[in-house]
């Protein structure tokens, strides 16, 4: 089991190796989008990521137009990149209530680098976090748009959020990020 | 394949402070800064239309 060892030397490890990524909100008309999209570090043990949480600053302490991303390996955090190209995102947004963000995306975090919310392993490439005036945005994006498994990854990812039944959660394909009425392929 | 579940997780959160793997003091310095302009720019943003109003 997780607990047997008795050597705090032994890591964890994960799956794969994962990297946290962050978008600086721009301060100035200069700055472009590669000077905001950054990779922050990446961690390969459950060590090392608790290492990293407890050093940066937690979603209610970030400034607005600020995302943190996490992917998988080195997936950019972008519909372009070719691991995301055909696939999508499940996202629901969190409206006017703060206190529990933290809680909602340290376990969106722990869902997805622990693999618990794809038992295939074959669908998340990584999972995002905006912080908007509107609201805290989750995203989980995944490498294709079959709706069969990303119902099941769909249905997990609304208890990771503890969400009800009354709330929905959308799965956008990116293929269709550039249409004009961009609206979720499915619905949960 | 490596799986923990989210209360595995959890267990395994040491509870003293580690050092991360980067430089964190830099990272959360420049959240800090972009905070700072964040809130003053809403500070000028607000004094701008109270004088507004009262005119
Ligand atoms: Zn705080
Ligand atoms: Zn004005």
């Amino acid at each position: 089991t997780v607990l047997s060892g008795t050597n705090f030397d032994v890591k964890h490890p994960l799956n794969t190796k994962w990297t946290l990524w962050y978008t600086k909100p721009a301060v100035d008309p200069s700055e472009s989008w590669s000077d905001l999209l950054r990779p922050v570090t990446s961690f390969q043990s459950v060590e090392e990521f608790w290492a990293i949480m407890q050093n940066i600053p937690e979603p209610h302490d970030l400034p607005m137009k600020s995302d943190y991303h996490a992917f998988r390996n080195d997936i950019r955090p972008e519909w372009e990149d070719e691991a995301n190209a055909k696939g999508g995102k499940w996202s629901y947004q969190v409206r006017f209530k703060k206190n529990d963000i933290d809680e909602l995306w340290l376990r969106t975090l722990l869902a997805v680098i622990g693999e618990t919310i794809d038992e295939e392993d074959a669908q998340i490439n990584g999972v995002v976090l905006n912080v908007r005036k509107s609201g805290y945005k989750f995203a989980l994006w995944t490498k294709s748009e079959d709706k069969e498994p990303l119902v099941n990854i769909g249905a997990r990812f609304k208890q990771v959020l503890k969400l009800t039944d009354a709330d929905h959660i959308e799965f956008f394909p990116h293929s269709a990020a550039n249409e004009k009425h961009h609206s979720p392929s499915i619905t949960l | 394949m490596a799986r923990y579940t989210i209360e595995e997780l959890l267990q395994l959160k040491p509870s003293e402070t580690l050092t991360a793997n980067f430089p964190a003091e830099e990272f959360r310095a420049i959240i800090e800064k972009v905070s700072q302009v964040q809130a003053l720019r809403e500070e000028e943003f607000a004094a701008h239309h109270v004088g507004h109003f009262n005119r």
